[in-house]
């Protein structure tokens, strides 16, 4: 699973030197890196399961056809998140312009057995509790683990808008899971 | 429910989200590099040959190369993370089958650990075996040295659980093979960005960042800063010493502290050296009643306290005693013995007993309440007290045939250090005086509504130290101030009134707000009630030309300080001490 710290960022920058060098090993561990991170991210945008695993899925080629031309700031996590973000946006485009689907537990849902009640009701008050924005802030700390300064970054807001944001969302989410 | 559980329970709930979906990319893949070899050939119109090996190649990478990368899916993927921290400190990646990845240092000591051993493929228990092994060679674990820490990093944390409950045994079983007891301390961990964020800020590894979190959370009086650059060990013998325990920490054995002087050693140590500076005969006597001869004895706790500590990154040992109304205070470098620190002041329940109880060293009585504000100077008084309530006049040059720079020289350095004129200067005071075995001048004096008092280096007159502050004459008169404030009342300082009445401009203290309210961002800061706090005492004071509140109180087991803009209300220090 992804995890920010140097050393992982570090492994993650050596895969895909090797993924540049046409080794598809190192796209398997890249992808058990951060498949984790991709597949949520594109959840909490599209709020979709099925469009969220095609944007994992495009992520992923994506990065074997890109990598080649990688270069390295020490910020591969950031530089996955930003193509994965931009096929959400181009989902998205697309979406508006051909149906505007309705917000149905069914259609975001994962059906992953391993899924708990528990875990089931979270992702559920994250889809729907939050707004888009909280939502896409939220997923990026607490599961992808990147700082606000670089979420700041990658959405390309003000860092205090970012944290206000955080905080809102928290505070949101901390009461209704108690209500539970 | 706090943040942090928030976040566990969102990165829980969507990592088991995720569907497995890497055959169907790697098969995408291995289509589109071939799709391009076979464009880059039509398009460059290469001869036959080149189009064999470009087709062949096309396949390796298509059939080869997939096969084997399905043959490695799931052994190349590190599931686990184990860490292990001496004071070298290194990782180990492990896949779902505990085969090891990959061994990393995470320092330079760690480097050396691992040498040129490649680990790749191995088994974790022949690894652990290597590594500790390496450890012992290298004398990193020793018997003056015997904590590690290991951590276990698993998405699963029963998994997690079961592979640090092996591998403490484990290496339980080799450092008790080198005929050592080894102190093991097991956590298992997951990614938290901000212990990330403080391991990358300080250099150190995730696993030893978690250790140092948990000692903070139970100790504030430590930072991370002084804790990063501890090994193991003494962060073991700390956390053992303060009594630190947490829930996640496995403990097994008990840290080392052969490295140093013992408890007895450091104890008497300070009491000797105690005795020697005392000022009188009898003195001396009772403080060496409290030295320790017996090696089987243990000091009561009647008599005074000794424990580990640290002190700027050394571990010291503090010790406290009382004797004939003084509480002294030691720090005691823990490995050589060494007098780091020493303090000396008058008891609290003397000093609040309004100078009745007892009468001998009346001029220590003047310094030593001056201590208890300022903090730094109560050592200072043993001089002081024998040479009895001599004020010196400019003439009484009596060092300056020793070596020193004299009186009058050091009265000039306080006085233009200050910015005063020597017209305008008041009650002044010179004494030769010793501050931690250094000779200094303390020169105190007031001027322009401000007391001053400088501590001069007198071989070198350096400024050793200095404080200024409002002249009593010139605080809030409105302010309720408690029992304590007996710099204005007792020593004969305050005879010459005059000075203050005509600037009071300086304080306006209208301005302030008030005693009231630096108590209640002081109490809200501490996170105490009001009915909590005992011997609050609140005075105006100045720290570097802001007026602030100096707050003091106690609540629980702790004293508290506080200094607070007293115009703004921001918290310019704060500090909190067991009491």
């Amino acid at each position: 699973m992804l995890n920010v710290e140097t050393n992982s960022l570090k492994m993650l920058d050596e895969q895909i030197a090797k993924i540049a060098d046409g080794d598809k090993s190192a796209l398997a561990v890249l992808y058990n890196c951060i498949s984790v991170s991709v597949y949520s991210y594109a959840l909490s945008v599209l709020k979709n399961r099925s469009d969220a695993e095609d944007v994992l899925h495009d992520t992923m080629l994506e990065v074997w056809r890109s990598a080649p031309g990688y270069q390295s700031m020490g910020k591969p996590m950031a530089w996955i998140i930003t193509i994965a973000r931009s096929l959400c946006l181009m989902n998205l485009r697309r979406k508006s312009r051909f149906s505007d689907e309705p917000l149905e537990t069914a259609v975001y849902m994962p059906e992953n057995e391993e899924l708990t009640s528990e875990d089931k009701i979270v992702i559920r008050k994250c889809i729907e509790t939050l707004g888009d924005s909280e939502r896409e802030i939220v997923i990026l700390h607490a599961v992808s683990g990147f700082k606000h300064r670089e979420i700041a970054e990658i959405l390309g807001l003000p860092l205090s808008t970012v944290l206000s944001k955080y905080n809102r969302a928290i505070k949101k989410l901390r009461k209704t899971l108690s209500d539970n | 429910m706090a943040n942090k559980d928030i976040e566990q329970k969102i990165k829980s709930a969507f990592s088991k989200s995720v569907p497995d979906i890497l055959d169907s990319v790697l098969q995408q893949c291995s289509e589109q590099k071939g799709t391009v070899i076979e464009m880059t050939e039509n398009k460059k119109k290469k001869g036959l040959i080149y189009k064999i090996a470009a087709i062949a190649a096309a396949f390796v990478v298509l059939f080869g190369g997939t096969a084997a990368v399905l043959s490695m899916i799931g052994v190349n993927i590190v599931e686990t993370k184990v860490f292990f921290d001496v004071n070298p400190s290194v990782e180990i990646l492990l896949n779902r089958n505990e085969r090891v990845l990959e061994v990393n240092a995470l320092n330079s000591d760690g480097e050396k650990i691992i040498g040129d051993m490649d680990f790749k493929g191995t088994d974790l228990e022949v690894s652990v075996n290597a590594l500790i092994g390496s450890m012992l060679q290298n004398g990193y674990l020793s018997d003056i040295a015997n904590s590690i820490l290991v951590s276990v990093d698993n998405g699963d944390p029963q998994k997690a659980a079961e592979l640090q409950q092996r591998l403490v045994e484990n290496i339980n079983a080799i450092i008790g093979g080198a005929s050592i007891d080894g102190a093991i301390l097991s956590q298992t961990i997951s990614h938290d960005s901000d212990i990330s964020a403080l391991a990358e800020q300080y250099g150190v590894s995730c696993s030893k960042a978690q250790l140092i979190s948990d000692i903070l959370a139970e100790n504030s009086l430590l930072t991370f800063e002084e804790l990063a650059g501890l090994s193991i060990n003494e962060l073991n013998v700390l956390r053992q010493s303060d009594g630190i325990t947490n829930d996640n920490l496995q403990i097994t054995g008990t840290p080392s502290t052969d490295r140093y002087i013992g408890e007895k050693s450091a104890w008497n140590k300070a009491v000797n050296h105690a005795a020697d500076n005392a000022e009188n005969q009898e003195l001396k006597k009772d403080i060496s009643n409290l030295i320790c001869e017996k090696t089987d004895e243990n000091i009561s706790a009647a008599d005074g306290k000794v424990k580990l500590d640290i002190e700027n990154g050394k571990m010291v040992y503090e010790v406290e005693f009382m004797v004939s109304d003084y509480d002294y205070e030691y720090e005691i470098d823990a490995v050589t013995g060494d007098v780091v620190k020493y303090d000396r002041e008058l008891d609290d329940d003397y000093r609040d007993s309004s100078g009745n109880k007892k009468t001998t060293g009346d001029s220590s009585n003047s310094s030593d309440n001056k201590s208890s504000t300022s903090n730094n100077n109560s050592s200072s008084s043993n001089n002081k007290s024998s040479s009895s309530n001599k004020k010196s006049s400019p003439s009484n040059n009596k060092s300056s045939s020793s070596g020193y720079i004299g009186e009058q020289k050091a009265n000039d350095i306080a006085f233009k250090h200050a910015g005063v004129s020597v017209s305008s200067v008041n009650e002044l005071e010179t004494e030769l005086d010793r501050e931690n075995g250094t000779v200094v001048y303390d020169v105190s004096f007031s001027a322009g509504g401000y007391e001053y008092d400088y501590e001069i280096n007198a071989t070198t007159g350096k400024i050793a130290r200095y404080d200024s502050e409002i002249d009593d004459d010139y605080r809030n008169g409105t302010d309720t101030k408690t029992s304590s404030n007996s710099k204005s009342s007792s020593n004969g300082k305050t005879t010459s009134n005059n000075k203050s009445s005509s600037s009071n401009d300086k304080s306006s203290s209208s301005n302030y707000i008030g005693e009231q309210k630096a108590k209640e961002i002081a109490f809200k800061h501490a996170g105490i009630s009001g009915s909590s706090a005992k011997e609050f005492e609140a005075e105006l004071d100045r720290e570097n030309g802001v007026v602030i509140y100096d707050v003091s109180f106690s609540a629980g087991e702790y004293e508290y300080e506080y200094e607070i803009n007293a115009i703004t209300g921001e918290i310019f220090s704060h500090d909190k001490e067991r009491d």
